[in-house]
């Protein structure tokens, strides 16, 4: 079958990359790391570059390392879209911490750890609940504020879920101009939650 | 993308360019080597940039709170969206008591029903904060009340909101599946029954056994009739991966992969019981329903039998 191979678990993977006509694209566990090791010096600058500090990214490039190798990766149709990915990924977890740390400020005094080990009391404190609710209040309302295209464009792109490509349809607009609404909309609600 | 115009230096136009390349990573050509290059051209651009992606996930994190309607009832396919997909529940707590009002609000029914034709996805956005993401071809019954099991055929990825004092319970054929905030899959088919964790843990019972099995990240529990089950290491990255992209499979029974290429393709795909719990690792395009039994077939050496619209899979020796 033109060089199309079902990887017997737990057995050696094949490394090479097979795509045939019937669009399975084959990408073996080794195959990935082989790219990783490949691709090392692009992620890495793209994530000093995401982070700002070389030594976080290299953090980063050991944890990506390890979540690429931590199991029986299944076969990756295009491992550089899928590389770069799991990098935004790992970024976009590091700086949710950090970020997260700065907002509870000891109000959230055990987190959740990956160990399974419970928190003593996991619940936010009251005044952070009135925070957190005010500030979907205003959210809330920054978006029934937004101006009446973009607010569209991104009402349909987040609560109903339709794609660019079916927002431009249905509004009769490219897709680069649904994505100029909802990017309008994105800096409008920014705006509001930082007054 | 950015319109390949200079940024220049007012900060509008930096968020405007990083909402838009947050928007950008939602499709299959971004390009990520002018994204690298964008962040490096200036401090303020990684910073506009966290805050756009931060900012979304607080959207995603608040949910209904913000969008109070009962249910999105537009029929919506939810193109894959990887950048919010893969995000940990932001910490933002909806508002609980917000919601807490909604629910005793009148005229909003009990339950509503979700459900997905072939090929689409649908994005439920749950009253707590919590998402479910079904996949093609299933069902998902969600009660006003979270102290009311959903209740799901097919098979869905969870994100759920951790709130430790009401877990989330969802039934999926004759099992329960109970959770305090975590990301996981269920996948139904064939009598067959797996639960794959990406985060946290969440506890699977059923009627027929007196403990429950507690499933935690990194591990998939098959189960299948009164069995006590499977527990094995799983990559997390594949929890959830049929969102995007192509169908991948680590050491999944075939009952599971012939119900998963069913309810995408809408074709009637079967499998013989007697390979139906045969191990399959690898990968399927998504695609018609001919074409992905085709590969299946190709990648396991079984027979496919086409008759009318309905499509058979099986041993070569025993048709």
């Amino acid at each position: 079958m033109n060089g199309a191979v079902a990887a017997d678990h737990g057995g050696p993977c094949p490394s090479r990359h097979n795509r045939n006509e019937d669009g399975i694209g084959l990408l073996p566990s080794s195959g990935l790391l082989h790219v990783y090791t490949s691709l090392r010096p692009e992620l890495l600058r793209f994530l000093t570059a995401r982070l700002g500090e070389p030594a976080l990214a290299e953090d980063a490039m050991q944890e990506l390392w390890l979540r690429l190798d931590g199991g029986a990766t299944g076969p990756i149709a295009n491992p550089r879209a899928y590389l770069y990915r799991a990098a935004q990924n790992v970024a976009l977890d590091i700086i949710r911490t950090r970020r997260r740390r700065i907002v509870r400020d000891g109000a959230w005094a055990v987190e959740r750890g990956g160990t399974g080990d419970e928190p003593v009391d996991p619940t936010p404190g009251v005044d952070q609940q009135i925070v957190e609710r005010e500030e979907t209040a205003r959210l809330a309302a920054a978006i029934a504020a937004l101006p009446e295209a973009a607010g569209r464009a991104f009402r349909m792109h987040k609560f109903d879920g339709l794609s660019h490509a079916e927002i431009a349809a249905r509004l009769g607009i490219s897709r680069s101009g649904v994505e100029k609404h909802i990017a309008v909309a994105m800096v409008h609600l920014r705006r509001a939650l930082k007054d | 993308m950015v319109d390949g115009r200079r940024l220049d230096d007012m900060s509008a136009d930096i968020d405007e360019a990083a909402a838009r390349w947050h928007l950008a990573q939602a499709d299959d050509d971004m390009d990520w080597s002018a994204f690298t290059e964008w962040l490096e051209a200036d401090p303020r651009h990684r910073d506009a940039y966290d805050a756009m992606a931060l900012l979304d996930d607080r959207i995603d994190a608040a949910g209904s709170a913000l969008h109070p309607r009962p249910a999105d009832q537009t029929l919506g396919r939810r193109m894959p969206r990887w950048g919010a997909w893969s995000a940990i529940a932001a910490v933002v707590i909806a508002a609980v008591v917000l919601l807490l009002y909604q629910g005793r609000r009148g005229g909003e029914p009990a339950v509503i029903a979700y459900r997905t034709g072939p090929g689409q996805v649908r994005t439920i956005h749950l009253a707590d904060g919590s998402r479910a993401i079904l996949a093609p071809g299933s069902l998902l019954r969600v009660p006003a009340s979270r102290e009311q099991a959903l209740t799901l055929d097919g098979s869905a990825f969870f994100d759920v909101r951790h709130d430790a004092g009401r877990p989330l319970t969802v039934r999926a054929g004759r099992y329960t599946i109970r959770d305090v905030g975590t990301r996981f899959d269920i996948a139904m088919g064939e009598g067959v029954v797996r639960v794959a964790v990406a985060e946290g843990e969440v506890a699977v019972s059923s009627p027929d056994r007196g403990d429950a099995t507690a499933v935690v990240a990194g591990r998939a529990l098959t189960i299948q009739g009164q069995d006590r089950g499977v527990l094995r290491s799983i990559d997390m990255g594949t929890v959830g991966g049929w969102r995007s992209g192509p169908l991948v499979y680590d050491d999944v029974p075939l009952g599971l992969v012939v119900a998963d290429i069913a309810r995408a393709s809408g074709t009637a795909v079967t499998v013989d019981g007697a390979v139906a719990e045969r191990r399959f690792s690898g990968v399927i395009a998504q695609g018609d329903g001919r074409r992905m039994a085709q590969s299946l077939a190709a990648l396991t050496g079984l027979a496919l039998r086409v008759d009318g619209d309905a499509i058979h899979l099986a041993d070569r020796t025993t048709r």
